[in-house]
């Protein structure tokens, strides 16, 4: 949420950048006039062009920049600059962008004008600021302050207090950041400026946040607020309660957040034009205090259409946060085929940005270690210089070397440590963040396995009062068998109620293992990844279950004949996987496919058709595109289409009651997913039915 | 003598019910007829003429036709017939979805036989 937090601060400092007009007030000459004037309408026109259609702007700030060189106007060259600058940004070019923006710069330095340096070093700044690289974002700002300070120019003033203060809250030095907000407030009421003091409280109140002074920040975001009412600035009203919102979110007071978020939002509707982008923000915002308001139906319409929107415009950040909260949304509705849809793509998204998020975290943090070094740098400086005043009064050489020479040994051990640490830092947390995705993956699957055993209470209650009805009322029976039996005194009749009791007893026993293999069945589909992953030979578990299988089968129908065909792979290599599961996977397909030719078989002879189908089974193996393909083949009867639907479904079956819980196919499913790979089948009525395992290496 | 038919895919179903009202069959105030499936049923039904059950007792959950479609069916075409769904579905759904369909009682697996044959004999009766 931070993200959208950060945005919202870039809006605001880039609509304040915007919202000034460059002023042109240093005309040169009667005769130029009119030319230079046509020099700044085309710029004007730029600017209005600038947001909806960059590339038009662009084409007028280069107009206005070829005419400002025929006219050596060195304003209007400065001023072309600086606009192409704008336009770059908007068009995402952000190398042109700091090209145009130097190119500004050089042309100030020029002119040795200084309203013009400051202008120009700030465009650059924020060109660099724009693509994370903060020393030189610094540098630039601090070149304009510099500049600022020594002609006592109020120009920028407030906006690079404000930009320098945000380049050090990202790089988490909060103290610094404070020390620039509270220049920038302090300009604030010099100036009167109630524009920059509602954002610079709006400032300090997100610094105060994170540094969980929560009180002091919910304080300041309401001062900044009521600054922005009383100006009727609807940007800084939008901001602060948007912001305001999100102290509240993170206080987990989702209710007080809510209302923010509404104050937002019913500010963007009326907005014209409506800023979809802001808006959708806001509706993320949102749903996702709904959600922990577990208000789900209203969260879900507002998250379905920013997303919709969001994946439009592309923007990345925006689509993950969206996709995140659909999939959270869906697993808290139970709905867990959309949850997993949703995590799917988030997930997919994900991995697209995390790369790029990955290098922006190192820059980031080479940054950071380079703006320290910069700080070192300047002090280093200054220490320099006291040691040459030192020197003037002294005249000891020797000892103003030996000191040189222990600040060099000093700065060099520190700026190693300190890279050292950073180094370590980094790595450190990129491991962290890759075992936090590592677990929250591990945790789904098994949501998802405990979730399609949870939504199947009726069918677990039906598979288990089945069984238990027959043992209940057989047990009962059986005892009123031998109180007959007792009273009995026809030995015809005792024989008969023993074979009755017999019998129940065998019924009773039946049905108490049904349900046993019931709750077992279950178990094994609710448990765990127990096993741990090994390298493994898949061939041998085929070779090993096929004739497990067959036995299997053969124990159950004496009779039962088939043929077994094995083309397995000598080059296929090991596998990392979790032997057992894989085992029971193989052994339940099998099981299966023996299954389906006996049936065949017997309906064949029951139906008294002359036939010579004789049953069959092939198994084989092989590697294809860095993948292990594992397929059981049987000739059976084929899988009609709506049943090959809902094969994986749990509690699914087609054998007759009792024979079959349902659940086995679904667990291989789990299984095969769990490890990455896919379980598919592909059967053809009275023909044939395979199932294909696909494992990655 | 009330003449029943009991509808389940569970085989031992017979032999449970068999022994259990064993008595009352002897007797002759029960007779049975069991049928495995909801198709069956239905031409046990069709093929009856005239129609001497009185009473139908079925499981919901069978393969092919459910016992609420079975229920659905007997109901239109013969709306004599009383009909009570015993299942292992106790849940609120089942329940309504059952007597929404007209069924006229609704009993819970395990079965209570005392109970299940004081309503045989009150549904029967009337």
């Amino acid at each position: 949420m931070i993200r959208i937090k950060i945005i919202f601060l870039l809006i605001l400092s880039f609509n304040v950048l915007f919202a000034s007009i460059n002023s042109d007030s240093n005309e040169k000459g009667a005769s130029l006039k009119q030319d230079t004037s046509h020099v700044n309408s085309l710029l004007e026109f730029a600017a209005s062009y600038r947001k909806n259609d960059a590339q038009k702007a662009l084409e007028y700030a280069n107009a206005a920049l070829k005419m400002a060189e025929k006219l050596d106007y060195k304003e209007g060259l400065i001023k072309a600059f600086i606009e192409k600058k704008k336009c770059y940004f908007w068009l995402n070019q952000f190398k042109e962008s700091i090209l145009a923006a130097e190119k500004a710069v050089a042309h100030a330095k020029n002119l040795k004008n200084s309203y013009w340096l400051i202008e120009s070093n700030f465009a650059l700044a924020n060109s660099y600021f724009t693509v994370s690289d903060y020393v030189n974002a610094l540098r630039f700002h601090l070149e304009a302050l510099k500049v600022a300070e020594n002609q006592k120019l109020n120009t920028r003033l407030l906006d690079i207090y404000n930009a320098i203060g945000i380049i050090y809250f990202r790089q988490n030095n909060f103290a610094k950041a404070e020390e620039y907000y509270l220049k920038e407030l302090n300009k604030c009421y010099e100036l009167k400026d109630s524009l920059y003091l509602a954002a610079v409280y709006d400032n300090i109140a997100i610094l105060d946040e994170n540094q969980k002074k929560y009180d002091s920040a919910i304080e300041k975001h309401k001062l900044g607020i009521t600054i922005s009412e009383n100006i009727k600035d609807t940007n800084g009203i939008i901001s602060g309660n948007n912001n305001l919102g999100l102290t509240y979110k993170k206080m987990a007071m989702f209710e007080m957040a809510l209302k923010h978020f509404d104050i937002t939002h019913q500010l963007l509707i009326k907005m014209k034009p409506v800023d979809s982008l802001w808006l959708s923000y806001t509706a993320l915002n949102r749903a996702n205090v709904y959600t922990k308001l577990k208000k789900l139906s209203y969260a879900e319409p507002l998250l379905i259409e920013a997303c919709a929107y969001l994946e439009r415009l592309k923007d990345n950040m925006g689509t993950t946060d969206a996709y995140q909260n659909l999939f959270e949304l869906y697993e808290a509705k139970g709905d867990f085929k959309k949850s997993l849809y949703y995590h799917k793509k988030y997930v997919a998204i994900k991995d697209s940005t995390f790369t790029i998020e990955k290098t922006k975290q190192i820059s980031e943090m080479q940054e950071k270690y380079n703006v320290e070094k910069k700080d070192f740098e300047i002090e280093s400086l200054n220490q320099q210089n006291k040691i040459k005043e030192a020197e003037i009064k002294k005249q000891t050489i020797l000892r103003n070397s030996l000191i040189g020479v222990a600040v060099l040994l000093l700065l060099l051990i520190g700026l190693i440590y300190n890279r050292f640490k950073l180094k370590t830092k980094s790595a450190d947390e990129l491991n962290r963040a890759h075992n936090d995705l590592k677990n929250t993956q591990q945790q789904l699957v098994q949501q998802e396995k405990l979730a399609s055993l949870g939504s199947l209470t009726a069918g677990i209650a039906h598979e288990i009062k089945n069984p238990l009805n027959f043992v209940t009322n057989f047990s009962q029976l059986s005892q009123e068998l031998i109180d007959e039996f007792n009273d009995s005194n026809d030995d015809e009749d005792k024989q008969d109620i023993l074979r009755h009791l017999k019998s129940n007893l065998e019924k009773i026993n039946h049905h108490g293992k049904r349900a046993n293999s019931i709750v077992m069945s279950m178990l094994q589909h609710a448990r765990g990844g127990e096993g741990e992953k090994q390298m493994t030979d898949i061939n041998q578990i085929c070779n090993e279950f096929t004739d497990l299988s067959y036995q299997g089968m053969r124990a159950k129908v004496p009779d039962f004949n088939c043929l077994i065909e094995k083309n397995l792979d000598s080059n296929l290599p090991q596998l990392n996987v979790i032997p057992q599961d894989i085992s029971r996977v193989i052994l339940n397909l099998l099981n299966n496919a023996f299954y389906a030719t006996n049936d065949k078989f017997i309906q064949l002879k029951n139906h008294h058709q002359e036939s010579n189908f004789s049953p069959k089974i092939t198994i084989s193996t092989l590697l294809i595109n860095a993948h292990v393909h594992i397929k059981i083949r049987d000739n059976g009867a084929g899988i009609p289409a709506n049943v090959k639907q809902k094969i994986f479904e749990p509690f699914f079956t087609t054998k007759p009651s009792g024979e079959g819980t349902g659940l086995g196919l679904s667990i291989c499913n789990d299984i095969i997913k769990a490890h990455g790979g896919t379980l598919k089948v592909d059967t053809e009525m009275n023909n044939f039915t395979e199932f294909i395992i696909i494992l990655p290496l | 003598m009330i003449k029943i038919m009991i509808v389940d895919d569970e085989q031992d179903v017979e032999s449970l019910f068999m022994q259990r009202f064993r008595k009352d069959l002897k007797s002759n105030q029960f007779e049975f007829h069991f049928a495995f499936s909801a198709e069956s049923a239905t031409q046990y039904l069709s093929s009856l003429n005239p129609i001497d059950i009185v009473l139908i007792l079925s499981d919901i959950n069978m393969p092919g036709k459910s016992g609420l479609d079975l229920l659905k069916e007997v109901k239109s075409k013969f709306p004599q017939l009383k009909v009570m769904m015993v299942t292992a579905y106790g849940d609120q759904q089942n329940y309504d979805k059952a007597f929404s369909l007209g069924a006229d009682d609704f009993i819970t697996k395990p079965i209570d036989f005392e109970q299940l044959r004081e309503k045989i004999v009150s549904l029967g009766g009337t």
